[in-house]
């Protein structure tokens, strides 16, 4: 596996890239050369220099220090997004897949209404239902796209179930619980991964745009959409404010996609 | 040990036009059999006629829309395809332990599993060794002892074959057949083999039943196969044997 990644060259710089962010992320307080909260109007729209390698943003502060700080919001709510959203769809769809009949009719019933509707129309009828906040947004996230997944892991279950050594752990007695966690669970469990990976990205990008939309983070709260938002009113004067962020989200999301 | 009433199955078509239609396609039609203590019964049939649907029966996995199953418990299955009758995460000390773990639990016991799996590798004529091997690392026939090991590891009191010898080659299905024959024997166990292939049945079993487009068309004892009446059973037998049924 580590040999086919250090050959495919795109793939490990995409993967140093997402390393990197995540490390600056978690370590934030040690890169960042100033406090990202820290408001100092005199010294608005200042030049990009040493003090401040991207320059102050409109309330004069340092936009490099509030992109370090911005990675923790948008990395930890699109984990958040996928995971909530994983769970429920892997559950979802290990109960339709396996046991069929009466189970899987009702859960995928509820899939067809959920896959339906427009998914962005739908997150933001929910978060308009629920109240804007970035909780409501990453639960309309989950609400919304654990039918994907849920369809997915069906159709792998639905493959493997009726594999020998499923049929065999059935004719022998073995618990149901057995046959789900110790055979199912695992076997699907790589697909999975890849399609959650690739998930990971639009997450980020939901995020960040509902940020930017003021439905998501709130101001204060340094994340890249926000930024965006707070930034669309300077676009002209000043676009390093803008591009900064901009640039970040789409380097995230393509190295995840590509990587 | 296993008795079989009136058993019907049918399967709805593939490709029936309208969503909820109802046309379903018989596979098994009145299909009754009885297996004693001890017994090796062959079901025999042309690929289609329902043997393995019939084994899915007797093993429990699927159930008849009409008819009564009575099948003495626990029973084990070997299964053709030995390539996906394992879990490929699993070394084969996993594999085995996995019925070795259901049989704790069904009998109530604490079992030494370690010095189970020495004993059941060696009983299939492999070595310690193994143990820690994972699937792809084993050849076909070595995959199909470590299936018979778990089989047995169960302790059952039958075990289904369904065409569990057909997919390897000359030399080892001889020395597979060896090790079934000497396993029933030694665990007094009772055997369904499923198979299109005679001569096994001929080598392994003393009952043998003809299958035909989901009906038995011919049960037999095997020393009066020569004397079958059935036109089918004959032709079949007339296509294997050298020697042409009267």
């Amino acid at each position: 596996m580590w040999k086919k990644l250090f050959k495919n060259k795109t793939a490990l710089i995409m993967l140093i890239i997402i390393f990197a962010t995540t490390i600056v992320g978690i370590f934030a307080p040690l890169f960042a050369s100033h406090d990202p909260y820290e408001i100092d109007v005199m010294n608005k729209f200042a030049v990009i220099s040493l003090e401040y390698p991207l320059g102050t943003d409109n309330l004069g502060r340092c936009i490099l220090s509030r992109m370090i700080y911005g990675i923790r919001p948008t990395l930890f709510l699109s984990l958040m997004t996928m995971i909530g959203t994983i769970s429920i769809g892997m559950v979802m769809g290990l109960l339709a897949g396996y046991f069929r009949g009466v189970v899987d009719e009702i859960i995928m019933r509820i899939i067809d209404v959920m896959l339906s509707f427009p998914s962005q129309i739908m997150i933001f009828a929910i978060v308009a239902l629920l109240g804007v906040d970035v909780r409501n947004v990453i639960i309309a996230n989950v609400i919304i796209k654990w039918a994907w997944y849920a369809r997915m892991v069906r159709t792998n279950v639905m493959k493997y179930r009726s594999k020998n050594f499923i049929l065999f752990s059935r004719c022998i007695g073995n618990r149901e619980s057995f046959i789900l966690f110790r055979h199912l669970l695992p076997s699907i469990s790589w697909e999975m991964a890849v399609l959650a990976t690739l998930d990971i990205g639009w997450a980020i990008l939901d995020i960040s745009t509902f940020s930017f939309l003021g439905l998501g983070v709130q101001a204060p709260t340094p994340e890249w959409g926000a930024m965006l938002n707070e930034a669309k009113n300077v676009m002209t004067t000043n676009p390093v404010q803008m591009i900064a962020p901009g640039v970040a989200i789409v380097t995230c999301f393509v190295s995840i996609l590509i990587s | 040990m296993i008795n079989l009433q009136n058993i019907n199955v049918s399967f709805r078509k593939g490709n029936t036009k309208s969503i909820f239609g109802k046309e379903r396609q018989q596979v098994l039609k009145d299909v009754s059999m009885n297996v004693e203590e001890g017994d090796c019964v062959g079901i025999i049939g042309e690929s289609g006629s329902g043997k393995s649907t019939l084994g899915c029966v007797i093993c429990g996995l699927l159930k008849p829309d009409s008819g009564k199953v009575y099948v003495k418990k626990p029973i084990s299955v070997v299964f053709q395809d030995y390539s996906t009758s394992v879990d490929p995460r699993f070394t084969v000390n996993d594999i085995i332990i996995e019925s070795l773990t259901v049989r704790e639990r069904r009998d109530g016991i604490k079992l030494n599993k370690d010095n189970e799996v020495y004993r059941l590798l060696e009983l299939v004529g492999l070595g310690q060794e193994y143990i820690l091997r994972y699937p792809h690392e084993l050849s076909g026939g070595q995959l199909q002892r470590i299936c018979i090991a778990r089989a047995v590891a169960l302790q059952p009191r039958i075990i289904l074959f369904d065409e569990a010898i057909s997919s390897l080659d000359a030399h080892t299905q001889v020395q597979v057949m060896d090790l079934l024959r000497q396993i029933k024997l030694k665990y007094s166990l009772t055997y369904v083999f499923i198979t299109h292939d005679l001569t096994s049945v001929t080598y392994l079993c003393n009952k043998v039943l003809f299958l035909y487009n989901g009906q038995v068309v011919e049960t037999c004892n095997i020393d009066g196969l020569r004397t079958i009446k059935n036109e089918y059973a004959k032709n079949l037998l007339n296509s294997i044997m050298d020697v042409p049924v009267k």
